[in-house]
């Protein structure tokens, strides 16, 4: 019998070889670079409907749920240092009710659920446990020491700023006399310094945080009736006076409490954190710093977009501190914050952008009706959804301009 | 089914599946917040964690986008030259090219 050989398998050429791996390479960098944005983000539903598209929604459920489940303590940080403990469970819970009120005036049937959140967060607000970072570098805690005529702009700006919030919300008049007290203590302490800047501990003084006690200010005014406009304008000038980059045009990100001199430049982060709290209060001058940060800082790889924490030129660049986050080049804080930025001033692309980077780190993953990032912390899930939310809490806002 | 096309199917399926269960002990340990101080754990093994589940995402993207446009490719390259290798089907066929 006749053996018939099976012909030798037909095999590629060097160079159908190079062709396959070079489709491989091509074919795989376009679903990366086109695949996870458009199958993880959509920056055109965010811009259309903000708090009510189905993305926010999601993160709402899951973020309501974990912080009616207790949230965060200063005790599960794992940081070593006990004030970054205490302030990144402070900033998860001041983060979660500007999100909350944000989405609330978007989808107007959160709101009832929004408010006992609220009042949940602000009861926890006050308790040893979340206000014990500003009362151990003060001495005392902050509700207990009104009178006094100095510091504490973080704390009471974002408890002040909460408390603006729950009424403008619809919520009774039941905290409205501490609304009154934090509020004035805040303009009391603003007045009594040249700069119109307070501490936020004893011989520290951050622009940023600041810029949380002005809007707080502005908020009031408007659920209150009160008038605080000249003593903003009096803040903003002095800022744009005193305290702009003269690299960047960015405030810079501290002050030295003795002189009012500038301290450090302008960082991302900071601009990024502007560009949410700024335009509460003046929309013009946010407007200006957002332009600067996108000049300055801002970049694009692929679909990707960022910000970076530090100007070429600024000789403190580095890997990062406490404030930004790891830096490699592009601040994750830089890049968090800012995304408010691009949504308060439309700047549809690198929304988009920033919308993909935040993807491609946090790693989304749906539970059930909720949706969340397993790569980032509950404050980073409170941060993200508070400023993708960004909108103004009323026609007009920042808007008003002394006669 | 050859070796070949048990690579191109499985290669992809791997690291989707290496990626899922890499994802879901990340999610249980908290990765990223260890690194960032925001909750406890050793940092370092977390870093590692946190960037091999990050980069495992972006291989899955690689292996089956590429998988969907090079393996096609190659089917077609490979037909292509066993049609070419081909004797004539018929008398008067002209051959392949």
């Amino acid at each position: 019998m006749k053996k018939v050989m099976d012909p030798a398998p037909p095999t590629l050429t060097r160079r159908q070889r190079l062709a396959v791996r070079a489709a491989f390479l091509a074919g795989g960098l376009v679903a990366f670079a086109v695949g996870l944005p458009a199958l993880h983000v959509d920056a055109a539903d965010l811009e259309a409907r903000g708090g009510a598209s189905d993305d926010v929604q999601r993160r709402r459920r899951h973020l309501v749920r974990r912080m009616r489940e207790g949230g965060v303590r200063p005790a599960d940080i794992g940081t070593t240092h006990e004030l970054f403990k205490g302030e990144y469970a402070f900033g998860t819970y001041a983060m979660t009710g500007y999100a909350l009120t944000n989405i609330a005036l978007d989808a107007p049937e959160t709101r009832a659920e929004a408010l006992e959140v609220l009042d949940l967060l602000l009861d926890e607000l006050m308790t040893p446990a979340l206000a014990g970072f500003d009362a151990g570098q003060w001495g005392a805690p902050a509700l207990a020491t009104l009178d006094e005529d100095r510091g504490r702009v973080a704390y009471l700006g974002h408890l002040n700023l909460l408390l603006g919030a729950r009424r403008l919300l619809g919520g009774d008049a039941s905290r409205d006399d501490l609304h009154g007290r934090v509020t004035a203590t805040l303009a009391r302490r603003m007045r009594a310094r040249p700069h119109r800047h307070v501490e936020t501990y004893p011989r520290e003084t951050y622009t940023m945080d600041n810029v949380v006690a002005v809007a707080s200010l502005e908020v009031a005014d408007r659920v209150r009736g009160t008038d605080h406009r000249p003593l903003i304008d009096e803040w903003v000038a002095y800022t744009r006076a005193r305290l702009l980059d003269p690299t960047t045009g960015l405030i810079v990100f501290a002050v030295d409490e003795e002189t009012g001199a500038p301290r450090q430049r302008g960082r991302g982060s900071a601009a990024g954190w502007a560009s949410f709290f700024l335009p509460m209060f003046d929309l013009a001058f946010a407007r200006e710093q957002w332009a600067a940060a996108r000049v300055h800082l801002a970049g694009r790889l692929g679909p990707f977009a960022g910000l970076r924490e530090y100007h070429p030129d600024d000789p403190n660049a580095g890997w990062g501190d406490i404030d930004s986050g790891p830096v490699l080049v592009w601040g994750v804080s830089a890049t968090g914050f800012a995304i408010a930025g691009a949504r308060r001033h439309g700047d549809r692309d690198l929304l988009a952008g920033q919308l993909a980077l935040a993807e491609l780190f946090g790693v989304s993953r749906d539970e059930g009706d909720e949706r969340r990032y397993v790569a980032a912390p509950l404050l980073g899930e409170a941060i993200l959804l508070c400023m993708k939310t960004a909108r103004p809490w009323w026609d007009g806002m920042g808007q008003r301009r002394s006669p | 089914m050859t070796r070949r096309r048990l690579l191109w199917a499985a290669g992809p399926l791997v690291v989707v599946v290496a990626y899922l269960a890499l994802r879901e002990y990340a999610d249980r340990a908290r990765s990223l917040e260890a690194v960032l101080g925001l909750s406890h754990g050793d940092p370092v093994v977390q870093a590692l964690v946190a960037a091999a589940v990050i980069l495992l995402r972006v291989a899955c993207y690689v292996t089956v986008g590429g998988a969907l446009v090079a393996w096609p490719l190659e089917e077609w390259l490979l037909a292509r030259a066993t049609r070419a290798g081909e004797p004539p089907s018929s008398p008067g066929a002209r051959p392949a090219p």
